[in-house]
C-alpha cells in the first residue's frame, strides 16, 4: 500500500467529510423549520429540471465534437433513447435499447 | 417519530424501487470495476476498496483521489477537493427537503448516500401510491449503495481477468439521465428551468473548461433563479 493504515483511514475520512458537508448542508440549514422560506420552496420546484439539464451536459462533457467520430455514436444512441421513450414511455426499454445501440456503434461501427 | 421498522412495507418499498436502479447497476459496472482495478494497481486490497466505497460513496471523487494518494498524504487538500468536486450535492438536498422529511431513522442514510443518480431518481421516479415514501426512497439509495460497494470490490478481485468487452456500457447512465430529463420536460411549466440548466452549464463548460465548470454554473443558476423568482 502506498499509505500506512492510519493514513489511509484519515484519507477515507477526509473524502467522506468533504462529500458529506455538501450533502448535509441544506438539511442542517432548514431542519426543524416548519415553514420553508419562499425562495427555497421556489428552488425546490425549479432545481430538479435545471439540475437534470446540468447533469445531462456533465454526462456528455468529454464527448469529442471536433475530433474523432464527432460524437456521432452519442448522437445516434441519444436519438434512440429519446424517440423510443416518446413512443413507448418505458424507462427500462429506452435505457436498455439506447445502451445496446451505443455499444454496437462504438464496438463494431466506429 | 416512528421507531419500528415494518419489514413488509420495507420489502414493498424495495420492490417498487428496484426497477429504477437497474440502469444505475449497468451504468456502474464499468466505472465500479475499473475503480476496483485502479485501486488494486496502487496496492489496495478489495476490502480496502470496499471500505472506501462504503464510507466515501462518491464515485468520481473516489477515482480522483487515486492520483492524489499516489502523490502523497495530504488530508486537508483531499477534504477541500472532495468538497468542491461534490459542491453540487448541496443543491440536491433543497428539492428533497420535503420528500425526505418523513424519512425517520432512514433519513441520515438517505442524505449520506445522496449522489447524482439517487437525486435524479428521487426527484423523478413515480412512487406507487400504496408504497410508503420513506421505504421507497430508502430502497433506491440502499440498492444503489450496495451496487457500488459490490462492483468496486469485484473489480479488485477480478483485476485484469475481465474478458467481456464492456466498451460503451457506461452509456446506460447517460441514457437514464436523458429519460429522467424528458420526464421533467414533459411538464410544460418545467421547460424554462430545463433550458436554463442546459444553457448555463454548456456556457460554463465552454468558458471555464471541463474541470471546474460546475461551480460557476451552479452559482449562475442560483443568481438567475433569484432574479427570475417572480417570473418562472
Amino acid at each position: 500500500m502506498i499509505l500506512t493504515v492510519p493514513q489511509t483511514l484519515i484519507i477515507i475520512g477526509a473524502i467522506a467529510l468533504g462529500t458529506q458537508i455538501s450533502r448535509w448542508l441544506p438539511f442542517l440549514a432548514f431542519s426543524g423549520k416548519k415553514e420553508l422560506p419562499p425562495f427555497i420552496v421556489f428552488l425546490g420546484r425549479v432545481l430538479p429540471p435545471a439540475l437534470m439539464g446540468m447533469i445531462l451536459v456533465y454526462c456528455f462533457k468529454s464527448t469529442p465534437i471536433l475530433t474523432g467520430n464527432h460524437g456521432l455514436p452519442e448522437l445516434i444512441a441519444s436519438a434512440v433513447v429519446i424517440l423510443s421513450y416518446r413512443w413507448k414511455k418505458n424507462f427500462l426499454i429506452s435505457v436498455g435499447g439506447g445502451t445496446a445501440v451505443y455499444m454496437l456503434l462504438v464496438q463494431l461501427v466506429f | 417519530m416512528e421507531k419500528k421498522i415494518d419489514i413488509k412495507k420495507m420489502i414493498a418499498g424495495f420492490k417498487a424501487a428496484f426497477p429504477y436502479t437497474i440502469p444505475v447497476f449497468f451504468g456502474w459496472i464499468f466505472v465500479g470495476l475499473t475503480y476496483g482495478v485502479l485501486m488494486s494497481n496502487i496496492g489496495f486490497s478489495p476490502w480496502w476498496t470496499m471500505l472506501f466505497s462504503a464510507v466515501a460513496f462518491c464515485g468520481s471523487m473516489q477515482i480522483a483521489a487515486i492520483p492524489m494518494m499516489v502523490s502523497g498524504f495530504d488530508p486537508a487538500q483531499m477534504l477541500l477537493v472532495s468538497y468542491l468536486v461534490n459542491f453540487r450535492h448541496t443543491f440536491y438536498g433543497v428539492p428533497l427537503l420535503e420528500k425526505y422529511r418523513d424519512g425517520g431513522i432512514f433519513k441520515p442514510f438517505m442524505i449520506y448516500t445522496l449522489a447524482d443518480e439517487q437525486f435524479s431518481l428521487a426527484v423523478t421516479a413515480k412512487k406507487p401510491d400504496d408504497v410508503e415514501s420513506k421505504y421507497f426512497y430508502f430502497g433506491i439509495n440502499a440498492i444503489c449503495y450496495s451496487y457500488w460497494i459490490i462492483l468496486s470490490g469485484l473489480g479488485g478481485v477480478l483485476g485484469g481477468l475481465l474478458t467481456f468487452d464492456s466498451t460503451g456500457l457506461d452509456f446506460a447512465l447517460n441514457a437514464m439521465f436523458i429519460v429522467l430529463f424528458l420526464q421533467h420536460w414533459e411538464d410544460k411549466k418545467n421547460r424554462p428551468a430545463c433550458v436554463i440548466g442546459i444553457a448555463v452549464t454548456l456556457t460554463s463548460l465552454i468558458l471555464f473548461g471541463s474541470s471546474i465548470f460546475l461551480i460557476p454554473a451552479l452559482l449562475s443558476m442560483l443568481a438567475i433563479f433569484w432574479f427570475g423568482r417572480e417570473k418562472l
